[in-house]
């Protein structure tokens, strides 16, 4: 019964361990967008090692900056979810993203069969980040395209406002005409977006 | 609540997190091709869009202060290789021309083949005193007044300015010595003129002189071999070789 005492507080502060950690790489996710030291230590920590890492499997140094921004956006997109969370440290996440990166970047350009150590703990979620991350960018490249009178109803609707408040802000009739005007606008981008071969290859691949 | 609505509740600022969890997790339960989940990721991107976009200015701005540094890292260090590669050129080139006087100073012994009973003038005799003294400097005081000095007060007069490690002077009497002189005067000549030429690192005129005594086999054939085994004389050794 003494022994029981003694260990079952230990193993409570074991279990406790891992939501303190996480909470620690949530806010390092805030540090991040909002902290210049952070990020520069941040670089100078992970740039070294996907430069090396690049150097080993036909890459260059410029490449290795646009890889470790490539992983880190992808990394900041996937944090906007609540439902998404951090098991590792920030340069651990990056790393293992801009691995993954690479590699399919390298089948891309017809090395098929490229293997290389990408081994780490991270699961699947890598590659489902990965692959919001692209159709995140197909949607913003095809939301660029709509009239500027489109992207700002869209803009002003996402950021929370209320239809009545975009229709005084944009000089538009009443909230009936912003909704069918939001209606038309996404529906526009709708159809682009699933035209898109690139979309069709993300969602099915 | 249908799904639009969600969507629409999910981007009102007033909803709170765990509601907002909540919507998160009946959406990504859509197929990515679904235009409700579409609609709701496309939100999220035009929510966080400046966010996104100030991250990428900042890395860039981190990019290119990281460059501005490493070429500030790169000027030092070029301006230390740099002064390092003149010290150690310098270093190279005193230990060499250390090396060539410590190699003169090995061979070099004065002349003494002069006979007193020459000349009869009292100013060479003096010379010649103060030389044999080893008072080079007053030797020389006496001698440089000689009006014709003959070849062996000019091996005196150049044995005062090697000693006194005046080598162009040296030179300048050493040269002046001619071919008439005699073998022997001849044979002193070009051995010292070798010797002269040792401190001032003209090694290829020392080279020709002592090949030279080394071939015509005179009393300095011996000291012309060894000297010329010196590493002094590897490199003209080996470019003449080939």
């Amino acid at each position: 019964m003494n022994f029981l005492a003694s260990i079952v507080p230990l193993f409570l502060s074991s279990r406790n361990r891992y939501p303190v950690e996480e909470k620690k790489y949530q806010n390092d996710i805030h540090r991040l967008l909002t902290d210049d030291h952070f990020l520069e230590r941040l670089y100078g920590k992970v740039l070294p090692q996907i430069s090396s890492h690049l150097r080993k499997n036909s890459g260059t140094p410029e490449e290795a900056k646009d890889l470790l921004q490539e992983s880190l956006i992808i990394l900041v997109r996937s944090s906007r979810l609540s439902v998404f969370r951090l098991t590792s440290s920030i340069e651990t996440y990056v790393f293992a993203i801009a691995k993954r990166k690479w590699l399919a970047e390298l089948r891309k350009k017809g090395n098929r069969d490229k293997r290389m150590d990408i081994y780490d703990d991270l699961g699947n979620d890598l590659d489902e980040m990965i692959i919001n991350s692209e159709k995140q960018s197909l949607y913003t490249k095809h939301f660029s395209t709509l009239t500027e009178s489109c992207k700002k109803v869209l803009q002003l609707f996402f950021k929370g406002l209320k239809m009545k408040e975009i229709a005084d802000q944009l000089g538009f009739s009443g909230e009936g005409y912003v909704r069918k005007r939001k209606h038309n606008c996404q529906e526009k981008l709708m159809e682009a977006i699933k035209q898109d071969p690139v979309f069709n290859e993300l969602t099915n691949g | 609540m249908d799904d639009k609505q969600l969507i629409e509740e999910y981007f009102d600022p007033t909803t709170s997190d765990s509601r907002k969890h909540e919507i998160e997790q009946v959406i990504l339960t859509l197929p990515h091709s679904d235009s409700r989940r579409i609609l709701f990721e496309l939100g999220l991107g035009i929510q966080h869009h400046e966010a996104e976009e100030n991250l990428k200015s900042r890395l860039q701005a981190i990019d290119e202060l990281s460059v501005q540094r490493r070429s500030i890292w790169f000027k030092i260090a070029a301006s230390i290789l740099f002064f390092i590669s003149v010290s150690f050129v310098l270093f190279i080139f005193l230990r060499e021309g250390d090396s060539s006087h410590k190699v003169f100073e090995q061979y070099y012994i004065p002349y003494d083949g002069v006979v007193s009973s020459r000349s009869e003038a009292n100013t060479f005799q003096e010379g010649l005193f103060a030389y044999k003294e080893g008072n080079y400097s007053r030797a020389l005081e006496k001698l440089v007044l000689l009006e014709e000095p003959d070849g062996q007060t000019k091996l005196v007069l150049a044995s005062c300015y090697l000693s006194l490690e005046r080598w162009d002077h040296a030179i300048e009497v050493l040269s002046s010595i001619p071919d008439t002189d005699g073998q022997l005067i001849r044979d002193n000549r070009d051995w010292y003129l070798a010797l002269a030429y040792l401190p001032q690192n003209s090694f290829d005129q020392a080279y020709d002189l002592l090949d030279d005594l080394e071939v015509r086999e005179t009393i300095f054939s011996e000291n012309a071999r060894a000297l010329l085994g010196e590493s002094l004389f590897q490199e003209i050794k080996s470019r003449r070789a080939n």
